[in-house]
């Protein structure tokens, strides 16, 4: 098991190169002029654009460029973030906290919401309970994530007046920037709510937590109601097994079959799917980024994307080509660790 | 019991109600533009020169809103000698920087030289180079990379020669020749005063010969300046971390100080969240994108003003450009029995001309609010021309040209070209699928497809002269006629040259201007271009949107000024 | 003997099978296809529907004039008819505006759903984003289940050293952050429907090549594979005539039961402003060109509902007919309830 898992991590490398080489490759199917479209922004500097190309080295032939910057990655340089401005492993440093704190939250409610609805679905299979749910997943799963987002700004934060957009209100913003510049605030780790218990400022975590409550609904909402539909359909197969039968024909009550043994081994997609849940997320944070303007790693990507920001996108590229393959490891021993009949070899 | 007291009082503190808005003394502004940098020798975009023209200080500046009635700002009073080559400038004393250092010459020809010196590619050095040193682009760009050390120190020679300090407090411009604009250069945000001991003391250019070259064309946005600011200006900055510019007021100022202290611009790229805010009050000003959006959901709101005059004019124009001589292979827009130089002919020109409906742009689009321009020049500027004829929709004379054109060929062959405009600019895309609609809809042998093109593919094509037709606009850099007339009329200018643009008189004339001194002289000569651009048809100049602010209605001292970024400066707000 | 035969069950008449009348007794099953039902029969019929409020670009490419538009598009006799509705101009899919005001229009006689900022015809815009809805949908997915076909089955096929060189390659297609691969993909090759639709797909297969290797590894692992090759059948016979026909059925019914969601990734697309073009009838695209008006002005905050809620409730009753349908599928399909 332990071997299993050390020759996985052990292939991280390869993954990380070919993520790499794909991007470095995809981008020379521009032109030089065209790349340049992340230094010139407006048409002023377009009139100096060939002086940017070669102060950029745009027109070096595919593997020079690829070799540069392969070079200064493996020193630990992954490039300057045209979108941040500043150097893309600092950019990934800042924003990474700021996804995390509202992956966090999200996480843990998301899971357990579904499960129960996934599992009281399944339970009251083809009822009104059950439509109702699938009808309403379905229905939340479809709805763009933005009119969501949309809708609750303007309905709780605008209208009933309630939390806040952005990670802080305006004058905590000033005082904490002013205060950290005098030293009297440090971020410890980035994460909002736990600086402000860190700093014994609790005045700081309740507002963080406030401005984080309505972009946690509306992710737990989007994803929760694709997990719902998973946890159902897998409970349901749960159900159908033979020793559940079994344990009924024993004269095990309901509430025993379905909670101690179905759900338990219904569990196994869901380990895959909380550990997919990291690629799941990342549709749902950007556009929930966006709109209540929380500076995560999910906007820097979109706007990355747009600009053609080669460093950007390749930081954020294989930022995250790392952490899925990380969770695949993760899931996979988990698997080994709850049915006793997978093995690896 | 207790505990229900400490839950709830959490729970109302986490739901925050009844929260006051923003306090009295501080100013909160949404906007949705990334800066970009902080180095004013760098800064090229509106986002940044924002924050840089309220932290750092000019030499001259305009009064409140005015763009003809200047102020003196670091510098007390000016000579022009030498028939305009030679600027001396006296500056004031007792001012101090942010970081507590004094202010001398030394700071201002520091400043200047240094702009000289790196003057990167994307930033704005090029029109103060063009004035000082003869040369557009940095000492790499213009010699090479490898050019001889002698071609180097020649270049060095002219930077030193052109700035210089006569006494502590005295500090002269020597130009290459007159250059009647060039003080209305020296009022761009960044050409500030930087505090050069402290810049030098953390790693920027040593301000000597020593390591100049290293310094040319460099990219400023990794250096020391592109976040930290030492001006002395009444603000200074506390924090920017990418999203948020934190400056409180400077209490050492030397001017009056102001009423408020502390000021938060922040980035909200999604107008709904935008204007959630503003209706909360919990910014003080937003960005709003359109006319079309502040009379259906801004008007009216409590606690909210719309500020607007028909009087108040941009500093910019748009136009619909003709490309002269398509070129380019394989060339996507335009068809291939269609010539090349289809709109060489001045018949076609002014075809299209015709079919461009001002009137109903301005009423659909700007919902009224908005103003026909005659040329390519902001109607504030000098020189601009208000009784030079708008050609008016007429699909019959639009006709009877078209018949003309090519001798007549025109109308029995017709034509296929594409009108590009880039992608998620929807005035861009109306223009485009209006004029569309108006040329199909007289000879249906005439085709014209509609392209939106993303910013790369925009670069692309336009630099390689490839877009037959399309519509552009420009924002002034400085406030003189030549920032717009050279770009747009003159065949070496930035724009114009992807029209392949060649019109000998309108070249006469534009560099007629810019050797003129006397501003009435040039005011003369810039009508003439204008009427000569009209009757050649150049260009079609479109209508400009008249500007709008959007603030909570206990913000006073709101002005526009077109050259402010911000429009106004946050010294002159204040709350009640 | 020797006739593999013998083992062969009796195929039951689909009419008369289990499946069925399993499908056939479950309610959101029948809402499920009358819903997809719908959305096809208004793809199909899309340009006759629209023939009275047709773009005039899409009516100059189809050489039909404007007087005789309704006339013609709607008789299936005529020649134009059927060139409209199998293979329509691409400008057909633009949708056509009335004016150019960016504030949206209420719903009116002439235009029954409204018009949306810039004066785009909702209804219009509805109609034709069916069509597009399928035409991404299918193809997407058809191009995903080739590829992943293709690598799935040669996996499954080939076993040893190739399924673990092909299984790598799969995980890390699978774990490349395919929104970015869209982005970047779609920002470069530009934003038309085919750069869209193959980014997508480029990055869906992996789902399916897995999906199609445990369906081949659970079938290989049945009795009755034992007892074919007990027989003497060859491996090549097994795999193609025993193995894959068990494997691929349940994995092609899977798959075209996700093309109701590829809608949901176009939308996402056009959001981040890499969908199609504004003005292009796709409801992802039409929703969010709305965005800035889903909320109105004071006193009247869903004023222009019109312009959100169409296209949204599209979107929302497609991917749940899709949904319905799919589900009720896979409980028919399944033996065990």
């Amino acid at each position: 098991m332990l071997v299993y898992a050390i020759r996985r991590v052990l292939q991280l490398p390869i993954v990380l190169f070919v993520v790499s080489v794909v991007i470095v490759g995809l981008l020379q199917f521009l032109p030089p002029t065209a790349r340049a479209a992340a230094y010139v922004k407006s048409e002023q500097q377009l009139a100096h654009i060939d002086e940017i190309i070669k102060q950029y080295n745009l027109d070096a032939p595919f593997y020079v460029q690829y070799w540069t910057w392969l070079k200064n990655a493996l020193k630990g340089n992954l490039g300057f973030s045209r979108v941040d401005k500043k150097p893309v492993l600092e950019a990934i440093a800042t924003r990474l906290p700021v996804s995390a704190e509202l992956v966090l939250y999200a996480f843990l409610p998301t899971l357990l919401f579904s499960i129960w609805l996934g599992t009281l679905a399944a339970i009251h299979r083809d009822r009104f309970l059950d439509q109702l749910i699938r009808v309403l997943a379905v229905v939340f799963w479809s709805l763009p994530t933005f009119v969501l987002g949309i809708a609750l700004v303007a309905v709780v934060y605008g209208y009933l007046k309630l939390f806040g957009i952005g990670r802080l209100p305006p004058d905590l913003i000033i005082q904490l920037a002013q205060q950290a510049n005098a030293g009297e605030f440090r971020y410890y780790t980035g994460l909002l709510s736990l600086d402000g218990l860190l700093n014994g400022r609790l005045d700081v975590t309740l507002a963080a937590l406030k401005h984080l409550v309505l972009p946690t609904i509306t992710l737990i909402l989007v994803l929760g109601a694709q997990i719902v539909r998973v946890m159902r359909s897998s409970m349901l197969d749960e159900l159908g097994k033979d020793y559940v039968r079994t344990a009924r024909a024993k004269g095990l009550p309901e509430k025993v079959v379905h909670y101690k043994h179905a759900r338990r081994n219904a569990l196994i997609p869901v380990i895959t799917l909380a550990g997919l849940m990291f690629a799941f997320m990342l549709n749902g944070v950007v556009i929930t980024e966006t709109i209540f303007n929380l500076p995560g790693l999910g906007q820097w990507a979109a706007a990355a994307a747009v600009q053609l920001d080669q460093p950007s996108i390749l930081g954020f590229a294989l930022f995250t080509a790392l952490i899925v393959a990380l969770a695949n490891i993760a899931v996979d021993v988990l698997y080994a660790l709850v049915d006793p009949r997978i093995r690896y070899e | 019991m207790r505990r229900k007291i400490g839950i709830l009082a959490t729970l109302s503190l986490l739901l925050g109600v009844a929260l006051a808005a923003v306090p009295k003394d501080t100013y909160v502004y949404m906007t949705f533009g990334d800066i970009d940098t902080l180095d004013p020798a760098q800064a090229y975009d509106t986002a940044s020169l924002h924050i840089i023209e309220n932290v750092y200080e000019t030499l001259y500046t305009y009064k409140k809103d005015s763009l003809t009635e200047y102020e003196p700002l670091l510098a007390t009073s000016y000579e022009i000698k030498d028939g305009g080559k030679t600027y001396i400038f006296h500056l004031r004393k007792g001012v101090q920087f942010h970081s507590g250092n004094p202010m001398t010459c030394r700071d201002a020809e520091y400043s200047f030289e240094r702009i000289l010196v790196t003057n990167p590619g994307d930033g704005p050095g090029w029109f103060f180079a063009e004035s000082l040193i003869g040369y557009d682009s940095n000492a790499k760009s213009a010699l090479g990379e490898n050019a001889s050390q002698e071609a180097y120190d020649q270049y060095w020679e002219l930077i030193d020669k052109s700035v210089e300090c006569d006494d502590l407090y005295t500090l002269r411009f020597t130009l290459v020749k007159p250059d009647p604009s060039f003080f209305a250069k020296l009022l761009y945000a960044g050409a500030a005063i930087i505090d050069s001991k402290w810049a030098i003391q953390n790693g920027e250019w040593s301000g000597t010969k020593k390591d100049w070259l290293d310094w040319a064309g460099k990219d400023l946005r990794q250096g020391f300046l592109h976040k930290n600011m030492s001006g002395t200006g009444p603000y200074k900055l506390v924090k920017w971390d990418g999203e948020n510019v934190v400056a409180e007021a400077f209490d050492k100022y030397w001017g009056e100080k102001p009423k408020i202290k502390r000021v938060l611009v922040q980035i909200v790229k999604e107008q709904a969240t935008r204007l959630e805010a503003l209706k909360r009050g919990d910014a003080d000003r937003v960005t709003v994108n359109d006319w079309a959006t502040v009379e259906s959901q801004v008007r009216g709101l409590p606690g909210v003003k719309v500020w607007s005059d028909p009087n108040w004019a941009p500093a910019g124009a748009g136009v619909i450009f003709f490309n002269f001589k398509v070129e380019g292979e394989d060339n996507p827009y335009i068809g291939k029995n269609t010539p090349r130089d289809l709109f060489s002919d001045l018949n076609v020109r002014r075809a299209f001309a015709h079919l461009v409906d001002q009137e109903a742009l301005i009423e659909e689009i700007f919902l009224g609010h908005g103003v026909k321009l005659t040329m390519a020049l902001p109607p504030s500027f000098l020189g601009y021309d208000p009784t030079i004829p708008i050609y008016e929709f007429d699909p019959d004379k639009a006709e009877a040209y078209f018949k003309k054109a090519f001798g007549g060929k025109l109308w029995d062959e017709g034509f296929e070209i594409t009108i590009t405009y880039n992608q998620g600019n929807t005035f861009r895309q109306t223009i485009a699928e209006m004029l569309k609609a108006n040329v199909e809809a007289i000879n249906p042998k005439f085709r014209v497809n509609v392209r939106g093109l993303q910013w790369p593919d925009y670069l692309r094509s336009a630099r390689n002269k490839l877009l037959p037709i399309w519509p552009l606009g420009w924002i002034a850099d400085y406030a003189d006629p030549d920032n717009f007339i050279h770009p747009f009329y003159h065949s070496k200018g930035a724009l114009a040259k992807r029209q392949n643009l060649k019109i000998p008189e309108l070249d006469r004339l534009i560099e007629e201007a810019r050797a003129t001194v006397d501003p009435e002289k040039r005011a003369e000569i810039y009508k003439k271009i204008g009427r000569l651009a009209h009757d050649l048809a150049v260009n079609v100049p479109l209508p400009s949107q008249s500007p709008f602010i959007v603030t909570r209605d206990n913000l006073k001292g709101v002005y526009y000024n077109p050259m402010r970024s911000g429009t106004f400066l946050w010294k002159d707000i204040y709350k009640e | 003997m020797a006739e593999a035969t013998l083992l062969k069950p009796r195929r039951e008449s689909f009419w008369r099978s289990r499946a069925w009348r399993r499908f056939r007794r479950n309610p959101l099953a029948i809402v499920g296809t009358l819903i997809v039902l719908f959305f096809m029969l208004v793809a199909i019929f899309a340009p006759a529907l629209t023939a009275d409020r047709m773009g005039r670009s899409c009516l100059r490419d189809l050489g039909v004039k404007r007087t005789e538009a309704v006339r013609v598009l709607r008789n299936p006799l005529s020649p134009k008819f059927w060139q409209a509705t199998l293979h329509p101009p691409a400008s057909c899919y633009k949708i056509p505006r009335k004016g150019y005001s960016p504030i949206p229009k209420h719903p009116s006689k002439k235009y029954p759903l409204g018009l949306s900022g810039g004066g785009y015809d909702i209804l219009y815009g509805l109609i034709w984003g069916a069509r597009s809805a399928f035409y991404v949908g299918i193809l997407v997915i058809g191009v995903a289940l080739l590829i992943g076909i293709l690598i799935g089955g040669l996996t499954g096929y080939l076993g040893g050293w190739v399924d673990h060189a092909l299984m790598r390659f799969t995980d890390a297609v699978y774990a490349f952050p395919g929104l970015v691969l869209v982005m970047v993909a779609v920002t470069i090759f530009g934003r038309s429907l085919t750069t869209i639709m193959l980014a997508i797909a480029i990055v869906s297969w992996p789902t399916y090549a897995r999906m199609l290797r445990g369906n081949i590894l659970k079938v290989k692992a049945q009795d009755f594979v034992d007892a074919a090759r007990a027989l003497g059948a060859g491996p090549l016979r097994i795999f193609f005539k025993h193995v894959l026909p068990n494997a691929i059925g349940p994995l092609i019914i899977l798959a075209s039961l996700d093309i109701g969601s590829i809608v949901l990734s176009v939308a996402a697309l056009s959001f981040l402003g890499l969908g199609p073009e504004i003005g292009f009838a796709d409801w992802g695209q039409m929703v969010n060109f709305a965005r800035n008006w889903i909320v109105g002005p004071p006193g009247e905050p869903l004023k222009y509902w019109y312009t959100w809620v169409w296209p949204g409730l599209a979107i929302a009753l497609f991917v749940l007919g899709w949904n319905l349908l799919g589900d009720a599928v896979r409980d028919a399909l399944d033996p065990r309830s």
